[in-house]
């Protein structure tokens, strides 16, 4: 089953690179065949390792799940192939070499060696305070990208790491870790005070403030809003998940626990972040003629030419590809600005069509779905096992609903990548490695039914 | 408890990416429209006022801002502009070729592959137009036609646009004789004026000229707009170079409109062609006597006789303004109205026609209210002054109405569309205005004009071999500025003819300027009629660049 879903996308791999480079070759007049080993290579390269995936899967006897996988690949493939249209060969090669193959062969190390899940577990502690450090480090020493945000790390002549990517991975494993302790303390736990409200949700609070806290700091810091976003998404969906409260109440005291932490960071820096007004003054109008405002002061840019500048291109790139698109190599996805990144969905839509699109936002429900799957599976004991299954669900969901959001101008744009299409070496190692834990997860339940 | 949540977590998950399906969904049904390249320009809705005391520099500021606008490009979303630019660049527009084949506009292809638009014959500048920087209409035919020059208007292009294949426009031809063009183009030589040539048949332009004009070629150059512009400071009457005076003029037609009221007049009964009428005594003047026409206390002199009674015939012939003077006072200002707005006479802006270039829709009045109180201005009206003001592609209509026994065909530019298949396909024409007066009438007028060219006014106009017949005109400005000299008539040999309308800025007598011109073109434009429809030679693919 999964074989023949990999022989299928690696026709699908050679189709879609040869159009591209015919598209391209064609638009600057030449021939289309022009250039032909140079685009063949990288698929053919990276189909051998998805193969060599394959057989490391099937020889650990990983029967029960067929599907994930193979979304993977065939997502990394539609990745790879707009990132090699908008950016060439020196961009392919650098999704390809820093984050493809270590991704991979992270996942492979971890499905092979399942124990692994244990061993971080036993070390959240100390993980936790390594992205702590990582998150101080950024926001000391990072170096500032365009947009003003800090989140890369260069370290000597290594490339740069964008620390925001592992560390929602770190929260993750923190609060997977963290919540398991709680609820298991909670089952010996029985008094009750204040009437309904149980004991344990000390630990909520403990946690909400704790989540709030680190979420501003980055906020700080890093000036990266749509990290900001994501870690509060998880941490409230694994809090919503992991702890089992009888009322509303509890919840109710985290959101409020949370705003008041929120809120103070935001008083103590005395305002909004100029980037949030004006990203919600796009998202009401993108084509406003009205000037963009930051602190009820006119900036002297209309908002259709400032910030809303970037949801129009990307709303007109898919408006642009129709049902059919303008086929690979014949759109002009290149007006979107980062096309290769946030807004590849854009790309996706204007050269491969709105078919294309939904079919991808379809693959991502699959993939979420699977990874929920062996949640149900798993014993109810072991908590840790199925929080980072819900964290990790829910950190792809949230990028990709977010980014798609962002491009239709559902929701006000925040800069994050689409996990497995979008250029970022560091961003498609963490989804890798996280893909590696949901199928060592897996293997371990397996192991489990066997010896059961 | 857990499993719940999850499960609850997948649900709001799934309906999120359902959700955010139907919105990319609802974007590309509900605004597919918005990318479609833009056709049509911003109404170019000025005129050429013929009072020198206007200054039109206003006029033409509009004009030029029109120009830089194109299409209020300027209000799109920056994705609409560039998107819209790209596609143009890539497609080859259509050609432009006259009736006898000649390559009037062509696109030629630059280094970058994209195509730029080349104007061979800039007499045509204003009927023709030109197209934007941006490769979009903006005046003109090529405003017109744009979507048919872009090709976008055939279903194979669309398939072209589907499958990534270069699109190429369609080809116009058009029924202009560029042998007639420039021999009235030669003829507005170093004058301001304009030229109009129409087959008498159905409306077909053979020329059209204005002057002063422009270079198309040249219209995109900064500098050169300012040069062009140069004497419009205000201060100076403007040359208005950018205004095609021969449909978007304002011009007092002077004695030509005349016309008009014979029509009225004789179609609604009021007179016959042998109504005697009688002046009275001429008064003395300083250039000899004169007769007038008294109505309400005004007076409208009638210097252009000497004759103390005339008939109608020869009123019309020789120019008798006390003669229309007395016919518009008598005449109800409803049946005036009724055959003015039939031939496209009305209050400003009130009556147009489906041209294929900018058009100025001529007036009879500032508000018709006043011609039914006023009869001193009915009476103005009816020898062309009063409020009257008229582009001389109207007047000329007004004879293609006389010569087509009361039926007025709409002048056309482009008679055929040749696809790059090689398939050639009729333009649609218009229909025409039917029944504005009774083929009697039409008859008794076309009579009125040849006895002008023949025993009144009109002598200058009169060509060896040729029917011809029209009406002079020659209208005050005010002030010390000569009068505008005008001549509308046709000339016509063996079934076949023209009619041509003339005017010339401050030519002084319509007798004169005009109707020399009139018949200096005439006699060229009748024998050309035999010539042309001539196709120009298919070019297949469409590569070759001339």
């Amino acid at each position: 089953m999964e074989g023949i879903a990999l022989i299928l996308i690696g026709f699908f791999a050679l189709v879609a690179f040869f159009s591209a480079n015919a598209g391209m070759q064609v638009r600057q007049g030449l021939n289309p065949l022009t250039g032909l080993p140079g685009a063949l290579l990288p698929p053919l390269l990276v189909m051998m390792v998805f193969a060599v995936f394959h057989y490391l899967l099937r020889a650990l006897k990983l029967r029960s799940e067929q599907i994930l996988f193979p979304v993977v690949c065939l997502l990394l493939i539609v990745g790879l192939v707009m990132i090699w249209r908008l950016r060439g060969p020196e961009g392919i090669w650098q999704q390809i070499l820093r984050g493809l193959f270590p991704g991979l062969l992270a996942a492979a190390f971890l499905v092979a060696q399942p124990v692994w899940i244990e061993r971080i577990r036993r070390r959240a502690v100390p993980i936790g305070i390594l992205g702590l450090g990582l998150l101080i480090l950024t926001g000391i020493f990072g170096s500032v990208d365009e947009t003003g945000a800090r989140l890369a790390l260069k370290i000597g002549p290594l490339p740069a790491i964008q620390t925001s990517e592992p560390l929602k991975l770190i929260l993750i494993i923190f609060l997977a870790w963290f919540i398991a302790r709680q609820s298991k303390a909670a089952e010996s736990r029985t008094s009750i005070l204040f009437g309904r409200l149980r004991l344990p949700a000390l630990g909520h609070l403990f946690l909400g403030v704790l989540s709030a806290g680190l979420a501003a700091l980055s906020l700080v810091l890093m000036s990266d809003y749509g990290a900001v976003l994501i870690l509060g998404c998880i941490s409230i969906t694994m809090l919503y998940a992991g702890f089992e409260t009888r009322t509303f109440l509890d919840i109710i005291a985290i959101g409020l626990i949370m705003s008041l932490v929120m809120g103070l960071v935001l008083s103590v820096t005395w305002k909004i972040p100029a980037v949030i007004q004006y990203r919600f003054q796009a998202y009401q109008n993108p084509w406003s003629q009205e000037m963009m405002m930051v602190d009820g002061r006119s900036t002297g840019v209309t908002i259709a030419e400032g910030p809303g500048y970037q949801v129009q291109q990307a709303i007109y790139a898919v408006i642009a590809g129709g049902i059919s698109g303008s086929g690979l190599g014949f759109g002009s996805p290149n007006y979107v600005p980062l096309a290769h990144s946030d807004f590849i969905l854009a790309a996706v839509v204007e050269e491969l069509g709105a078919g294309i699109g939904v079919a991808v936002l379809f693959l991502f429900a699959v993939l979420l779905l699977r990874i929920f799957r062996p949640i149900f599976r798993l014993p109810p004991g072991r908590v840790f096992d199925r929080l980072l299954l819900v964290g990790i669900g829910i950190h792809l969901f949230t990028q990709v609903f977010v980014m798609a959001g962002g491009t239709l101008n559902l929701l006000p744009v925040t800069g994050v990548t689409v996990p497995f299409l979008s250029l970022g070496g560091t961003a498609l190692l963490t989804n890798l490695v996280e893909v590696g834990l949901v199928l060592a997860l897996i293997r371990r339940q397996e192991d489990t039914n066997d010896h059961v | 408890m857990f499993d719940r949540r999850v499960l609850h977590l997948a649900r709001i998950a799934v309906v999120s990416l359902v959700l955010a399906s139907v919105i990319l969904v609802y974007w590309q049904t509900a605004h597919s429209a918005a990318l479609n390249p833009f056709t049509i320009r911003p109404a170019i809705n000025t005129q050429w006022s013929n009072s020198p005391g206007q200054a039109p520099a206003q006029a033409d500021q509009e004009f030029i801002a029109g120009v830089s606008q194109a299409l209020d490009l300027e209000n799109q979303p920056a994705p609409v502009v560039q998107r819209t630019i790209d596609l143009l660049k890539r497609i080859r527009r259509g050609a432009i070729y006259d009736r006898n084949g000649r390559q009037l506009v062509v696109d030629r292809q630059g280094a970058d592959g994209t195509w730029e638009r080349f104007y061979n014959e800039p007499s045509l500048a204003h009927a023709v137009g030109y197209v934007s920087g941006l490769r979009i209409g903006v005046t003109g035919i090529e405003r017109s036609y744009n979507t048919t020059l872009l090709g976008l208007d055939r279903p194979d292009a669309q398939i072209d646009q589907l499958l990534h294949r270069p699109i190429q426009g369609s080809d116009l031809i058009l029924t202009i004789d560029t042998p007639t063009q420039r021999l009235a183009d030669n003829a507005l030589h170093g004058k301001q004026g304009a030229i109009v040539v129409l087959d008498e048949h159905n409306g077909a332009v053979l020329a059209m000229a204005s002057s002063p004009r422009f270079d198309p070629n040249r219209i995109h150059e900064e500098s050169y707009l300012h040069t062009l512009l140069a004497a419009c400071d205000g201060t100076t009457p403007c040359q208005g170079a950018l205004i095609n005076r021969a449909s978007q003029s304002a011009y007092s037609p002077g004695s030509t409109w005349k016309t008009v009221s014979l029509i009225a007049a004789l179609d609604s009964g009021q007179v016959h062609p042998g109504t005697i009428f009688d002046f009275g005594a001429p008064v003395q003047g300083p250039n000899g006597p004169y007769y007038i026409y008294t109505v309400d206390g005004g007076v409208i002199p009638d210097p252009n006789h000497s004759e103390r009674r005339l008939d109608l015939t020869m009123s019309y012939a020789k120019s008798a303004n006390a003669a229309f003077a007395k016919i518009g006072d008598q005449m109800p200002a409803d049946i005036l109205l009724s055959y003015a707005r039939k031939l496209g006479f009305g209050k400003p802006g009130e009556v147009s026609f489906p041209l294929e270039i900018e058009y100025t829709p001529s007036q009879i009045a500032w508000d018709t209210d006043s011609l039914y109180s006023n009869n001193l201005l009915r009476a103005a009206t009816s020898i062309g002054q009063g409020e009257v003001l008229a582009s001389p592609l109207n007047m000329g209509m007004v004879v293609l109405s006389v010569l087509n026994g009361g039926r007025m065909p709409i002048p056309y530019f482009v008679q055929s569309i040749r696809e790059p298949s090689g398939r050639i396909v009729e333009a649609t024409r218009q229909p025409g205005v039917e029944n504005i007066m009774r083929p009697q009438t039409a008859q008794e007028v076309r009579d009125m004009m040849v006895a002008t060219v023949t025993r009144g006014t009109g002598q200058k106009a009169a060509v060896p071999g040729l029917v011809v017949g029209g009406k002079t005109g020659t209208a005050q400005v005010g002030g010390d500025a000569a009068p505008h000299s005008w001549f509308v008539g046709f000339a016509e040999s063996g079934g076949r003819g023209v009619v041509i309308a003339v005017v010339i800025e401050n030519g002084g007598e319509g007798s004169q300027a005009a109707a020399s011109i009139f018949s200096e073109i005439a006699q060229v434009a009748v024998g050309r009629l035999g010539e042309g429809a001539g196709l120009p030679p298919f070019i297949p693919g469409g590569t070759a660049n001339p």
